[in-house]
């Protein structure tokens, strides 16, 4: 009898620590932020402005993708878009107006992303601006960097728009546009269960 | 080498993997949180650890008066992870618009990433979880009694999965003295006893002190032991990694106060010549459960 309650208990016991408490494989969601800036410089000798140009963001998913033991990547979407006017350079007490406008495949079909709203240039200079977004822009972004749609991560970027007073000589700035996007992957790994 | 022999090896070895299991995830998944956020997705993992790590360090409170009492063994214990800390509120960083707080899964949460849609359709997403119902952890101790007290040491030290998520270590220390010895003919065994560790997950990764001090006692009924105690759990945790992007570095520290408080443990032993098994309940702040395999005198 008391041969049997040993064997009971050091089966019981090796049940626990073995078998009992297992892992089991898991499959996490993790996202993981990348950027990539693209600085646009403005000089124009009239009060307009307009400049646009091609953001590649194919570096910036490409380390993501190497930096991380993603098993697959489950969607790449946009998380903001920020703008930093620099080397600001024109007549004190400029005002810009604006819009900034993307496409997922040429500088053709533009789409709206934000507007650029009475931007007193000496006082922003430096310090990063992050507009409300607009829908159909949000969209295109997405689109140009969806591995499910066939994206290529380009985006045709332009800034556009007006400066008041009219620059004497010239209107000469930079504005830096950051993009933001998060990139989600699949993590396997395995955690103790019972 | 013996088949018996051979089995404890094995066992061994799988306790003690199974202690590093899924550790080496967190600070992946930490990295995508500053501040507060930070906070929330870990505690959960460091108060569960605190108070699954307190466990098993007594398997009766008798202890040799004269002579020498030595004993090898290992732990084991598990605490089931309550369903209150698989999630917590987190804030969208910035410069994410707007930055309205949602329920988002903590380090023992869903698998399933949670997104908050922003300005424009943008979308703001935190990570999942681990998705984890127990924490649990093993260590071998070693305990020496003598002059009716005894030292306890637990110690062990695994690399986790592959060289860069580093290594996970536990280090205790725990002291006891019979209070009994000194009480003629008192019916039951008695002690006093403190017992401090330390965790360190990935180096500073995560860095988990915990002290457990109280009262037990036991009683023997032939091979058999029941014993108990009551105790105050007290444990404390740094966390520190870095947050980074494409053009920002921010080292993060965070200090995370442990769920502490009075836990009360059950248990029962069975003591066979040199083989002495014993398992055991603890109820507080949380539930843990540990069970003890020991060889010695």
């Amino acid at each position: 009898m008391k041969r049997i309650l040993l064997y009971a208990i050091i089966m019981a016991f090796l049940w626990f620590m073995t078998i009992g408490m297992s892992c089991q494989e898991r499959e996490i969601e993790v996202p993981v932020l990348g950027s990539t800036t693209h600085p646009f410089e403005i000089h124009s000798s009239n009060n307009t402005y307009n400049e646009q140009d091609v953001i590649d963001l194919s570096d910036a998913i490409d380390d993501i993708r190497q930096d991380n033991d993603f098993d697959r990547i489950v969607a790449i979407l946009l998380q903001s878009v920020t703008f930093t006017v620099t080397n600001n350079q024109s007549q004190a007490g400029t005002v810009i107006n604006g819009e900034a406008k993307v496409s997922s495949t040429s500088f053709a079909d533009m789409k709206k992303i934000a507007d650029l709203s009475s931007l007193a240039l000496d006082t922003i200079e430096n310090v990063e601006q992050t507009p409300p977004l607009l829908p159909e822009g949000v969209m295109e972004v997405n689109k140009a960097i969806s591995p499910i749609l066939g994206g290529t991560n380009l985006i045709y970027f332009s800034v556009g728009g007006t400066a008041s007073p009219s620059p004497p000589p010239d209107l000469r700035f930079d504005i830096v546009v950051k993009v933001y996007i998060n990139v989600i992957g699949i993590v396997k790994t395995e955690v103790p269960v019972i | 080498m013996q088949a018996g022999n051979k089995i404890i090896l094995l066992f061994l070895l799988c306790v003690f993997i199974l202690s590093s299991v899924g550790y080496s995830q967190i600070e992946d998944n930490l990295k995508r949180y500053t501040g507060k956020n930070g906070e929330g997705y870990i505690s959960p993992l460091v108060n569960g650890l605190s108070v699954n790590i307190n466990r098993g360090w007594y398997q009766t409170a008798k202890l040799p008066v004269l002579g020498l009492r030595f004993r090898i063994g290992t732990v084991a214990m598990i605490a089931p992870i309550p369903d209150k800390d698989k999630k917590f509120m987190a804030t969208p960083e910035a410069p994410f618009q707007p930055k309205t707080p949602v329920e988002a899964s903590t380090i023992v949460g869903s698998e399933e990433s949670v997104t908050v849609t922003g300005d424009g359709g943008t979308v703001y997403p935190f990570p999942g979880g681990l998705n984890m119902n127990v924490t649990a952890f093993a260590a071998p101790q070693v305990s020496i009694g003598f002059l009716g007290s005894e030292a306890i040491v637990r110690y062990f030290s695994i690399e986790m999965g592959d060289s860069e998520a580093g290594k996970l270590s536990v280090f205790g220390l725990g002291v006891r003295h019979s209070i009994s010895q000194y009480l003629i003919l008192f019916p039951v065994d008695i002690t006093i006893g403190a017992f401090w560790q330390k965790i360190d997950v990935d180096k500073d990764l995560i860095n988990i002190n915990t002290l457990h001090y109280g009262v037990q006692a036991s009683r023997g009924f032939g091979p058999l032991t029941v014993f108990g105690g009551i105790g105050f759990d007290n444990s404390n945790a740094s966390v520190s990694y870095t947050y980074e992007d494409e053009d920002t570095t921010k080292p993060i520290e965070l200090d995370i106060k442990g769920d502490n408080g009075i836990e009360i443990t059950s248990g029962l032993g069975l003591n066979m010549a040199i083989i002495h098994l014993s398992a055991e309940a603890a109820f507080g702040t949380r539930t843990a459960f540990a069970v003890n395999l020991s060889f010695g005198l």
